[in-house]
């Protein structure tokens, strides 16, 4: 299917819960994912970058990385109505790495695989309730010795 | 006299050369003694089974929750499922069921005496069939690898060594095998016999017990699926020795002798590896 | 796209994997050059017709990118992802819950 129709069929699954308008859906977040910056990437996507330090939010990321190019990671929190979580990886050219929007059916509970340059802060954010939380990690990335 | 000469000499060849059945019983004897806790079969989940890996394997699990390979193996079933322009499939290239084809790789040709492997019958298949080769190292004979990789699983590793043809090719592969190349000089027993376990820089050398039971293998530092061979290559690279061309004969002997090492254990393919 | 859906306890949990190079569009290849930008931007899914899931993506994903969420939800009912590219191609399809 093409662009056109698929953004369609994504506006009308979403038109339930709010009433977007459909090219606001359909733009990705250019400004939010071409950021080189942590602060103006969560500005640019949540409206604000303070985020209140959460020992609510469990970080699943590894201490030392096997391989940078595939780094396992979840989110998972028990903060009430979770609207959306995100993950950042700091000294990525781009740091914002996913931006996840849930429902009230959701479980706030994601994972996904990332892609880290070096050693840095990975952060979680997550809003709940209106307001924005987040989490900090450092993850290890080595350089392993035996590649080919 | 001659006959009797010729006896004494064949007997003196025999009792000189251990039997590859000996080899590979006193080969799985060496790592059963290094590594007193593990059974033969855990071997094939590489350096992963090592407790200095602990970390690395917690991560590999997560990533065994839904290994990238299965988007391979998926892909190859579709690749395996296309008739050529014949109308021929590769299915009528294998006489073994679905399920055994790829634990019948590698096995010796006695007609064209030379080891065939896995990679190197699908695109005989596809000569045959008038279609242009497949590249050896990743893309579609990795998809059509994983898919029958995939299928074996569970099949014991079981290669014959029969034939004097046979023979020879496995002794060129263990000759391979133990030899020392590169400017590094070292063999592939240095690494992964002798030093099994042990650290090289920042790697863990996992042991050559179990080696072959899960390729291909979606290697994190590939980003993608990749063949023996690929491995191979940059193995040698590593050493600093020049790499041998994929399905070179060198390297066919190498996986038959690599493999013939491996007998008993189970094909657990494809793999991950970070 | 391979996707996996399970029910336990009312909880529906959902695995997907897309093979997908997820070309930032900064690397550069041996050639030295640049390779264009190719990656998924947006990963949807959907249950008894409504959104239970929307992924905004990037490049700073891993190639074949993986996702795993979870929703409310029961057995034999079926949930709907669909994901499109920055190149507007993309993939639909429904499986049920196990």
């Amino acid at each position: 299917m093409n662009r056109r129709q698929l953004i369609k069929r994504l506006a009308l699954g979403a038109a339930a819960l709010t009433l977007m308008p459909l090219k606001a859906l359909a733009a990705w977040n250019q400004k939010a994912f071409h950021s080189e910056f942590v602060d103006p990437a969560v500005e640019g996507l949540f409206g604000s970058k303070d985020a209140k330090p959460s020992v609510e939010i469990e970080l699943k990321a590894p201490t030392i990385a096997e391989n940078g190019a595939l780094v396992p990671i979840t989110v998972r929190t028990d903060l009430p109505n979770v609207t959306r979580i995100a993950i950042a990886v700091h000294e990525n050219p781009r740091p914002l790495a996913a931006a996840f929007e849930l429902s009230p059916l959701s479980v706030a509970d994601v994972a996904t695989r990332v892609r880290m340059a070096k050693t840095t802060d990975v952060t979680a954010y997550v809003e709940s309730d209106g307001q924005l939380y987040s989490v900090t990690q450092q993850v290890k990335v080595t350089i392993g010795g035996c590649g080919g | 006299m001659k006959p009797v000469i010729a006896l004494a000499a064949a007997l003196l060849a025999t009792a000189v050369q251990a039997s590859p059945e000996q080899d590979i019983s006193e080969f799985q004897a060496y790592y059963e003694k290094r590594f007193p806790a593990f059974s033969l079969n855990e071997y094939v989940d590489g350096a992963y089974i090592l407790p200095v890996y602990a970390d690395g394997r917690a991560q590999w699990e997560e990533v065994e929750e839904f290994p990238p390979y299965e988007a391979n193996v998926e892909a190859g079933e579709t690749l395996w499922n296309q008739s050529f322009a014949n109308g021929k499939m590769y299915a009528d290239c294998f006489t073994a069921p679905l399920e055994k084809i790829r634990a019948s790789h590698p096995y010796f040709d006695e007609a064209t005496q030379q080891v065939v492997t896995l990679e190197y019958a699908l695109n005989n298949c596809r000569k045959e069939n008038g279609e242009k080769p497949l590249k050896w190292k990743k893309g579609p004979i990795a998809d059509l690898s994983a898919f029958l990789a995939w299928q074996s699983r569970g099949q014991k590793i079981d290669v014959k060594i029969e034939s004097e043809g046979a023979r020879k090719a496995y002794e060129e592969g263990k000759q391979f095998f133990y030899a020392k190349r590169g400017q590094l000089n070292m063999s592939c027993a240095d690494c992964h016999v002798y030093n099994a376990g042990n650290k090289a820089r920042s790697e863990v050398l996992s042991p050559a017990l179990g080696h072959v039971s899960h390729w291909p293998v979606y290697r994190a530092k590939w980003s993608e699926l990749g063949t023996l061979h690929r491995r191979y290559g940059g193995c040698n690279k590593n050493i600093r020795a020049t790499p041998q061309k994929a399905q070179s004969e060198a390297y066919r002997n190498l996986e038959f002798f690599h493999t013939a090492m491996s007998n008993g254990l189970e094909f657990n393919g494809p793999g991950y590896r970070k | 796209m391979k996707v996996k859906a399970k029910e336990k306890n009312g909880v529906v949990t959902v695995k997907v994997l897309i093979k997908h190079p997820m070309h930032t569009g900064l690397q550069r290849d041996k050639k030295g050059e640049v390779v264009p930008a190719h990656f998924i931007q947006f990963l949807s899914a959907s249950y008894e017709g409504q959104q239970v899931f929307k992924g905004e993506l990037s490049g700073s994903l891993s190639r074949d990118p993986f996702f795993r969420f979870s929703f409310r939800g029961e057995k034999g009912k079926k949930v709907e992802l669909s994901w499109v590219d920055n190149l507007e191609k993309g993939e639909s399809k429904a499986v049920d819950i196990k």
